[in-house]
């Protein structure tokens, strides 16, 4: 939702299904090095996420690898928040959310029992 | 033990590195519901998990509850869902327990997630301290749209909801403000790691740290759906 409103951002809804593991164009600069850099971050394989980190400062240097980490960081902590305290969506955004729901597929997440 | 990056290959921004020694400096000393022991010993436990959530760990410090809240929350957060919080809270935790233990745990996998995204070790965890928890409850919480009670957004929170959240805020930053103290490390982290909270939902603020708005939301999304996060 807040990348659908952000600066930079002019891409089609199939950024979202990006989001979401489908391999589509995002219209974010970099978009796929950024999703390459959370899927290895998120995983154990140190080649992958070595590999992930060069591309990462190849296209957006030091700076941006900082912020890439501490950006995954952040989400991190955030979604061990959400899931453990079982808060639903906040009705602003779940009126947001509706219609990207199914091109999120978030619908299926465990989490979405609590959330919805 | 004080958290350092100067040795790192990269150069991080020194409010974040403080906002991180902050947050080891909070887990060393007693909170409001577990003692410093067992706050580092959470996160300890809750870092094991997540490098091998299959074997199965004794502590001698934490108590079962404890134990099983540092595995799941830390190592299988996709797992969680309300069965599994009710056979925990109150069983064998409080729920005061609990959400301090969430806290600690949730921020301390932030520093480790962070250390791995620049290819550094893992912090060691800092000394643990005396003294006792405060065991201090806000008089307004009570439990309204999640599991755990939260201090209300509005009037129904009153000063405790200004003071501890700003009077109203999203589910996920009132979340844990049963334990105050826990709020306000999360905001900390929220405004280093990635905005500042009254930001937050303002889409077309730039931080012009080193991505832009679009870049940054991008991968939150996808860490967030890979951790199967539907808020």
């Amino acid at each position: 939702m807040l990348l659908r409103g952000s600066n930079g951002f002019d891409g089609p809804d199939s950024a979202l299904a990006a989001i979401s593991g489908a391999d589509c164009e995002t219209g974010v600069a970099s978009g796929a090095a950024i999703l390459a850099f959370a899927e290895a971050i998120m995983e154990s394989d140190e080649k992958k996420l070595a590999c992930a980190r060069n591309v990462i400062l190849d296209q957006l240097g030091e700076g941006g690898l900082v912020e890439c980490s501490a950006v995954a960081a952040n989400f991190s902590q955030m979604v061990r928040i959400a899931d453990s305290t079982g808060i639903p969506l906040d009705p602003p955004l779940m009126s947001m959310a509706d219609p990207i729901r199914d091109v999120l597929k978030i619908d299926n997440f465990e989490s979405a029992k609590n959330t919805i | 033990m004080s958290l350092s990056y100067s040795a790192a290959r990269y150069s991080v921004r020194q409010d974040l590195e403080q906002a991180h020694q902050r947050l080891w400096a909070s887990l060393s000393a007693p909170g409001t519901w577990l003692t410093s022991a067992e706050r580092i010993e959470v996160a300890s436990q809750a870092r094991l998990a997540r490098h091998d959530g299959t074997l199965e760990r004794n502590s001698s410090i934490l108590s079962q509850g404890l134990l099983e809240v540092a595995k799941v929350v830390g190592g299988n957060p996709k797992s969680i869902n309300r069965i599994w919080f009710d056979e925990i809270v109150p069983k064998k935790l409080s729920v005061e327990r609990y959400v301090e233990a969430v806290g600690v745990i949730a921020r301390s996998v932030s520093v480790d997630v962070f250390s791995k995204g620049l290819g550094l070790s893992l912090p060691d965890f800092p000394e643990w301290q005396d003294g006792s928890p405060t065991m201090v409850r806000p008089a307004t919480a009570k439990v309204d749209v999640g599991w755990v009670p939260m201090i209300p957004n509005g009037r129904e929170g009153g000063q405790e909801a200004i003071k501890v959240f700003g009077g109203v805020n999203a589910n996920v930053i009132r979340a844990l403000s049963l334990v105050p103290d826990e709020v306000k490390g999360l905001l900390d982290l929220l405004e280093h790691q990635y905005i500042e909270d009254k930001k937050v939902t303002d889409p077309s603020y730039e931080s012009n740290r080193g991505i832009s708005r679009a870049q940054t939301e991008l991968l939150a999304g996808r860490v967030s759906a890979l951790n199967d996060c539907f808020y």
